[in-house]
């Protein structure tokens, strides 16, 4: 019973398959340039995903090198296949590394990118007062 | 069905994967589709200022279809091999 229970779902070894990847909290790239990471708890032949408590990672990267993320709480998510990207199993320990941007709330990362928004459209002098 | 097997034999060796959106990443080809969707072990993005986030995984699956380029290293390859087998298909 317990060699069953921790045999591995992949019928073929050197066959790629989502399903060492069930149950796990995993980061999407998404083709409009988003990330989302959630749980993925089931997956279909066209890479359809099912993520459980989605949220929506978004980074600032300052011009001084440094960078925080945000999670922006989504939900239960059905996610297309053909939007995917590439997806990558999370590791919590290098989420928490200081190659990795570094976490704030979701209102200050909000805040963040208005604020670097501001900052560009300054520095391409395309303010009003210009 | 040829380059579904010609990458079941490089499982287990160093790849480079170069994406449709621009974004480059190294690893260990763990195995493959008959999609061509590839499963890539101890990844490293080639570019980590873009994408810091990226940072955080392991093992990436990474769908076929967004796979602009995949390098190769030469000692890796029959090429002559793969040429044998390619004409054998498109003769058939």
């Amino acid at each position: 019973m317990a060699a069953a229970a921790a045999a591995p779902l992949t019928p073929f070894p050197g066959v790629a398959s989502l399903a060492d990847q069930l149950d796990k909290k995993v980061l999407i790239l998404l083709r409009d340039g988003r990330h989302l990471v959630g749980i993925m708890r089931s997956f279909d032949q066209f890479a359809n995903l099912v993520l459980e408590e989605t949220f929506e990672r978004r980074v600032v990267v300052s011009k001084s090198g440094g960078a925080a993320y945000g999670d922006i709480p989504l939900g239960l998510y059905l996610v297309r296949g053909d939007a995917i990207i590439l997806l990558g199993e999370v590791a919590p320990e290098l989420e928490a590394s200081d190659a990795h941007p570094t976490a704030v709330s979701p209102e200050d990362i909000l805040r963040l990118e208005e604020t670097c928004q501001d900052a560009e459209t300054a520095a391409l002098g395309l303010s009003d007062d210009a | 069905m040829l380059f579904y097997s010609f990458f079941k034999t490089l499982v287990g060796k160093e790849i480079a994967v170069e994406l449709k959106n621009d974004i480059a990443l190294e690893g260990k080809l763990h195995s493959i589709d008959q999609y061509l969707n590839i499963k890539l072990l101890d990844t490293k993005v080639s570019d980590p200022e873009r994408y810091p986030q990226l940072v955080a995984m392991t093992s990436v699956f990474i769908r076929g279809s967004v796979v602009r380029y995949v390098v190769i290293a030469k000692d890796d390859v029959d090429v002559d091999l793969l040429q044998d087998a390619a004409r054998k298909t498109a003769a058939s």
